[in-house]
């Protein structure tokens, strides 16, 4: 099971405006000269592969998508605005032709997850065909909402696929060949919910958009299952921890919550997901540092006290992250 | 977490909280604070995660606003969570004591301390620095030779405006 992570920003795309684009470039500049000084053969390759993502790529700015790829299938994940590259990739394949089946998961419908739609391409080829899944039941009134004059020039009857929509039952596996898929829900002002994935053995959850205010085990009920028995997580921390206590009912959570799940659950690898818009690349990473405080505090802790518990490798996820389980 | 008391006194009310403050934490069993002082003893806390904090804060801001809010015995874990986290601690806010781990490096053993305010420690004030007592003869309960504080100094007591 390959997962591509298309957008990894929340609530708006947030490109890197010029002006910050131009201080990533300097400060990348000078910390190359400084480094000619000490290793003259380095190349720019090897210099900026030595340095963090953020740093050489940045965060990324582009909302909510991501696909989950077996031999057999191919699921996308909500329409965020990453959605716009991944289509560009799939018209090189038989979306481009008109004989397309794309298949997307919907969580829930706010813009940041449905903005990308108007210009995911497959959608306008005639022949191809779109089914869009969701717990909701609203689904095609979200989607047509997106194509209506005068808020975009092409109306939905306008479009040259043809749209299939699937109602999912809560909590009640799909199977979509060799892949399993779970519906469960999430804690978020509106109706949503995260998708477990199952294949050969292997499991990856995807929990966006989520506050977490449910995390015992006894609130969690039904739930529980989304965080158990799983290898990899995608997990909401749009919020610093603090952040996150003061926006109560904001329907997003913090790195914190997610890796005592985490612990918990005995989850094995968790990336953190949904960043802040408002969040320069500089501040997720104070995020994230703060995030490590926490863990090696928790870490100590429970060692001390000789409570069994399972470390969890973690990372805040850049747009464009892939990978494999 | 367990609630050991919730004990109303002439001029305070008196907290005592046990166990893990965690996901399963119910501090809405913890009666009204009908007093304007609230003390709350962590010394029985064994362990406190992102669930607990969040807990904590989200009651700590229940409270009228004209609660002053003391806390003492605090274990290091508490302290180190201060120390990350601003917000952990209400505005108007005290931290009466807290365990500081010493370290015997002549029997390998440890022990925790209880720092307690105005005699080990006090807070940076407008018009006052903070102090520490770094100096403090800290004694091995085994062989008696003198031990090392065991934190980093200026990590540790940063919350109270350790320079």
């Amino acid at each position: 099971m390959k997962v591509k992570l298309w957008g990894v920003r929340g609530s708006l795309p947030a490109p890197l405006l010029p002006e910050q684009q131009y201080q990533k470039s300097l400060t990348n500049l000078k910390q190359f000269h400084e480094a000619l000084s000490t290793d003259p053969n380095i190349s720019p390759e090897k210099f900026l592969n030595s340095l963090p993502s953020y740093m050489s790529k940045g965060f990324g700015g582009h909302t909510a998508c991501i696909q989950v790829q077996t031999s057999e299938q191919n699921i996308i994940v909500d329409g965020g605005s990453g959605i716009r590259k991944l289509g560009e990739v799939l018209m090189c394949g038989p979306c481009g032709l008109g004989r397309g089946e794309v298949h997307i998961l919907m969580t829930h419908f706010h813009w940041d997850h449905l903005i990308g739609l108007p210009f995911f391409v497959p959608l306008f080829i005639p022949g191809n065909k779109i089914h869009i899944y969701s717990v909701q039941d609203n689904a095609e009134e979200s989607v047509r909402t997106l194509f209506k004059k005068p808020n975009f020039p092409v109306p939905y009857e306008a479009l040259g696929a043809e749209f299939i929509y699937h109602t999912l039952e809560p909590r009640k596996t799909v199977h979509f060949n060799d892949l399993k898929v779970t519906p469960y829900q999430l804690d978020h002002p509106d109706p949503c919910w995260g998708y477990k994935f199952e294949h050969n053995n292997k499991t990856f959850s995807y929990c966006v958009d989520t506050e977490g205010t449910r995390v015992s085990r006894k609130e969690l009920g039904e739930d529980l299952a989304l965080y158990q028995n799983v290898d990899v997580m995608v997990f909401d921390a749009q919020y610093t921890f603090l952040e996150a206590t003061e926006k109560v009912n904001w329907g997003h959570s913090s790195a914190p919550i997610g890796l005592d799940i985490a612990m918990r659950e005995e989850i094995k690898k968790v990336y953190f997901v949904h960043h802040d818009p408002a969040a320069s690349d500089e501040k997720i990473m104070i995020a994230e540092k703060q995030t490590r405080d926490y863990y090696k505090t928790r870490l100590k802790a429970l060692k001390q006290q000789e409570a069994e518990f399972s470390e969890v490798d973690w990372e805040f996820a850049i747009e464009g992250t892939e990978f494999e389980l | 977490m367990k609630i050991e008391h919730a004990l109303e006194k002439e001029n305070h009310f008196e907290l005592a909280l046990s166990g893990s403050i965690d996901e399963d934490a119910e501090f809405n069993a913890i009666p009204k604070i009908q007093k304007n002082l609230l003390v709350v003893d962590f010394s029985q806390v064994t362990m406190i995660n992102s669930c607990g904090i969040r807990d904590w804060v989200n009651w700590t801001k229940t409270l009228d606003s004209n609660v002053q809010v003391h806390i003492k015995k605090c274990p290091k874990f508490i302290i180190d969570k201060i120390n990350i986290l601003k917000g952990f601690l209400p505005a108007k806010s005290l931290v009466l004591s807290f365990y500081t781990p010493y370290y015997c490096e002549n029997c390998d053993s440890e022990k925790q301390y209880l720092f307690e305010r105005g005699v080990h420690f006090q807070e940076q004030t407008a018009d006052k620095a903070a102090f520490v007592d770094y100096d403090l003869e800290v004694l091995c309960d085994q062989c008696k030779t003198a031990m090392s504080m065991d934190v980093i100094t200026e990590k540790y007591f940063n919350f109270l405006g350790v320079k």
